[in-house]
């Protein structure tokens, strides 16, 4: 059903943990491995970012051995970095677990102390255990003053094969991406993650942060505008203490998702039409829409289904098992061929789905409970009577937090039907209500 | 000793493996070849017992030599014995009757099995699972469909007629197969009845609890089932073969329910919803107010925070 499996459209982030060290392997000991060739600003920005690039290693507190591994880069004298959230996840999810360290282009190494994340757009501020000379400055008038095709190096660790240095083209911010990210055409590899990406005069213009499998150099960097924030958020408060982390997160979440709902709620839907039924999908521009139908099916189909498959880049990473924020509205409209009423049904009830959206894991979550009647929009001379499952789950370890997937079958015709389903993660429970309100009262048919 | 005694060599669980028409005085027992009735065990001496009567006319069981025998448990040499008292030699079980011994009047007999009826069960079976497979037909009919299903679904009542037959044979000493495909049949008939019923119930009066909770039935049914086919068997103890049964699909629904509410179980992962959809027309149940949707909607917030704290104060 997925569209997003024909495009391959999956975003990795560039820690390297456990399970992608087989993978860098494997390219390790690929013959084709030859450098690109530097330019010498590349040669310059190296010679004088060497000594304030760092690898981040989160490390197993008990054993000392590594699990992720990423990059930093200085900000200040007092030995403050900057990283990605997500090269510190597992410290933040479990800080009993891991510790963090830092290793320097010269050798050094040390303990780091966490001192401010933000989850919404990925980043962390770290501070190594003494004090560094040398560091990146951000030239806040510069930021994000640039031009597509302008050069930006970026640096880092890739695959824990020592830091490197890319050369790659600024290609402006991503669209319909709801988080802002800057499209960095340059091969950012595992490993690099939190690494800094400089323009020609040597100013951070943005932090590694993704590539997209499936593509080619396509790479993302988080704006450097939200790493000044951040940090400026740090110097203002007090560092979280170990044990207030995870409810640190599930306060970040909660936010970025109330602000997220808000949007979605404020860009409103438009009426979609499906044979005679009129049906809800966003107008918010970070959905991707896709088609399918079974019409080309061999043999031919007896029942036709066109399905609109629209899902939202707004996707947010928590945790290397756990993601949320993604929103999905999936309409299918079926129209009988040559089935009798009864062989339509039983057609319609293999399509009838619930939106699916990651594994129903129980580390993260509790069982689903449902509510599923037959019942009708606020207004019954517009809308069709509907069969509606509505399906919820709890975060365990974040409050009023709940992932909910909802889908309703039309029942007014014996012939064809609406099949709509939308899917929500990380709502609150009264959002996730409201939306459910507003979308079976968009359900509309033309009779 | 002119009358006629009967012994009898019994089977362990009861019925009588071997009779012998014996008169005279005395009848002798034991393993040789000079007894009058010979018994074919290594346990049991060469002339192991001797059955003559007491001058009332009472049976009088005697062990030869140093041999003894089991009555009601105890060793014995020598007792009065009864036509229902069972002696142990060895590992025979030994009865002895007289002829004056009171036999029951006779029970009704059987009527045996009408194939015609057996037949039309089976054809109602088969017609109701085609009719199912066809209304559920979605793709390019394929007579390689129904002719699969249906000749599983023959297979399965045979099999399962002929394990009964098997046991009846074993303990009443009549297979009865006829009457066990009749029941077999007749189960599967119910059985597939009942599954429309409840799906169409369930869809009809949109309710979820008879869509969650159906399957008790189902259970109940194969209790039913098993009750008849031991009833035929033997017909002793219809009380206690029920309670038994009944007990047994009792404690499976309720390991199944306590499988349903356990919060732990990785099953309850997925969502639970009746899937079963019939054309629009058989909805009988009256349209939900969309407040009423809204209410019950709400009602899962408490639910699903009541599972939170469950699942944080777990171990």
């Amino acid at each position: 059903m997925s569209a997003a499996g024909r495009l391959l459209f999956f975003l990795v982030g560039l820690a390297i943990t456990s399970a992608a060290v087989g993978r860098a392997t494997a390219q390790d000991s690929a013959p084709a491995a030859v450098p690109a060739p530097v330019s010498t600003t590349g040669e310059r920005i190296y010679q004088s970012a060497r000594s304030k690039i760092l690898q981040i290693r989160t490390v197993l507190a008990a054993s000392g051995r590594q699990t992720t591994l990423g990059s930093a880069f200085l900000v200040d004298d007092a030995g403050t970095a900057i990283t990605n959230y997500h090269v510190v996840s597992q410290y933040v999810l479990e800080p009993s677990l891991y510790r963090l360290q830092y290793l320097t282009a010269s050798g050094g190494q040390g303990e780091l102390r966490l001192l401010a994340f933000d989850l919404a757009n990925d980043l962390a501020v770290v501070r190594v255990d003494q004090p560094q000379a040398a560091y990146f400055s951000f030239d806040r008038r510069k930021l994000e003053d640039l031009t597509k095709g302008e050069q930006l190096y970026a640096m880092g660790n890739p695959l824990d094969i020592g830091f490197a240095i890319v050369e790659g083209t600024y290609n402006g911010l991503v669209e319909r991406s709801y988080t802002p990210r800057i499209h960095f055409s340059g091969a950012l590899n595992p490993g690099m993650s939190g690494g800094p990406a400089v323009s020609a005069g040597g100013d951070v213009i943005g932090i590694n942060v993704a590539t997209r499998l499936g593509g080619q150099l396509v790479s993302f960097l988080v704006p450097a505008r939200y790493a000044i924030a951040l940090l400026d958020n740090a110097a203002r408060q007090e560092p979280p203490s170990p044990t207030a982390l995870r409810a640190e997160v599930g306060r970040q979440i909660a936010a970025r998702q109330a602000a997220l709902y808000a949007t979605l709620a404020a860009n409103g839907f438009q009426a979609a039409a499906f044979g005679p039924y009129v049906a809800p999908e966003s107008k918010a521009d970070w959905f991707t829409c896709w088609g399918q139908t079974n019409a080309e099916q061999v043999p031919k189909p007896r029942a036709t289904v066109e399905t609109t498959n629209c899902t939202s880049e707004t996707e947010l990473f928590v945790a290397n098992d756990l993601s949320v924020g993604r929103l999905a509205i999936v309409h299918s409209y079926v129209r009988s061929l040559d089935l009798n009423p009864f062989q339509f049904a039983t057609f319609l009830e293999q399509q009838n789905q619930l939106p699916w959206f990651t594994s129903w894991r129980e580390k993260y979550f509790t069982p689903q409970r449902c509510d599923q009647d037959f019942t009708i929009a606020a207004t019954p001379d517009k809308g069709p009577p509907v069969d509606a499952v509505w399906c919820a789950r709890a975060y365990k370890d974040f409050d009023d937090l709940y992932d909910v997937a909802v889908m309703s079958v039309t029942e007014d015709r014996g012939s064809e039907a609406l099949i709509s389903r939308f899917g929500l993660q990380a709502v609150t429970f009264e959002n996730a209500v409201a939306l459910t309100k507003q979308f079976f009262e968009a359900l509309q048919w033309q009779k | 000793m002119a009358e006629v005694i009967w012994v009898e060599l019994l089977s362990r669980h009861g019925p009588v493996s071997a009779r012998f028409r014996c008169t005279g005085p005395e009848i002798r027992i034991g393993r040789s070849y000079h007894n009058d009735v010979v018994i074919d065990d290594a346990a049991v001496a060469p002339e192991h017992l001797r059955i003559t009567r007491a001058a009332d006319g009472a049976i009088v069981a005697e062990a030869l030599d140093a041999q003894s025998f089991a009555l009601a448990g105890e060793r014995r040499d020598r007792s009065l014995i009864d036509g229902d008292s069972v002696l142990r030699i060895g590992h025979t079980l030994v009865r002895v009757r007289d002829a004056d011994y009171p036999v029951p009047a006779e029970a009704p007999a059987r009527r045996p099995t009408s194939w015609v009826a057996v037949s039309a069960l089976i054809v109602a079976a088969l017609a109701i699972n085609g009719m199912m497979l066809w209304l559920d037909e979605t793709t390019e009919p394929k007579a390689t469909r129904y002719i699969g299903s249906i000749a599983e679904l023959a297979a399965a009542a045979l099999a399962w007629a002929a394990l009964w037959a098997v046991f009846s044979r074993i303990f009443s000493g009549q297979a009865r197969f006829s009457r066990n495909l009749t029941i077999g049949v007749s189960g599967i008939l119910a059985y597939s009845l009942y599954r429309m019923l409840t799906s169409g119930l369930a869809f009809s009066l949109s309710s979820q609890a008879v869509a969650n909770y159906a399957f008790g039935g189902i259970w109940l049914l194969l209790a039913i089932v098993c009750f008849l086919h031991l009833h035929g068997i033997s017909p002793t103890r219809p009380l206690l073969k029920a309670a038994i049964l009944g007990g047994l699909a009792a404690g499976v629904i309720g390991l199944q329910l306590a499988n349903a509410f356990d919060l732990a179980n990785p099953a309850r992962q997925q969502p639970i919803y009746a899937r079963t959809l019939l054309p629009p027309a058989f909805r009988l149940a009256r349209v939900k107010s969309e407040d009423g949707f809204f209410a019950e909607i709400n009602s899962l917030k408490a639910k699903l925070d009541s599972d939170r704290v469950a699942a944080a104060s777990a171990p």
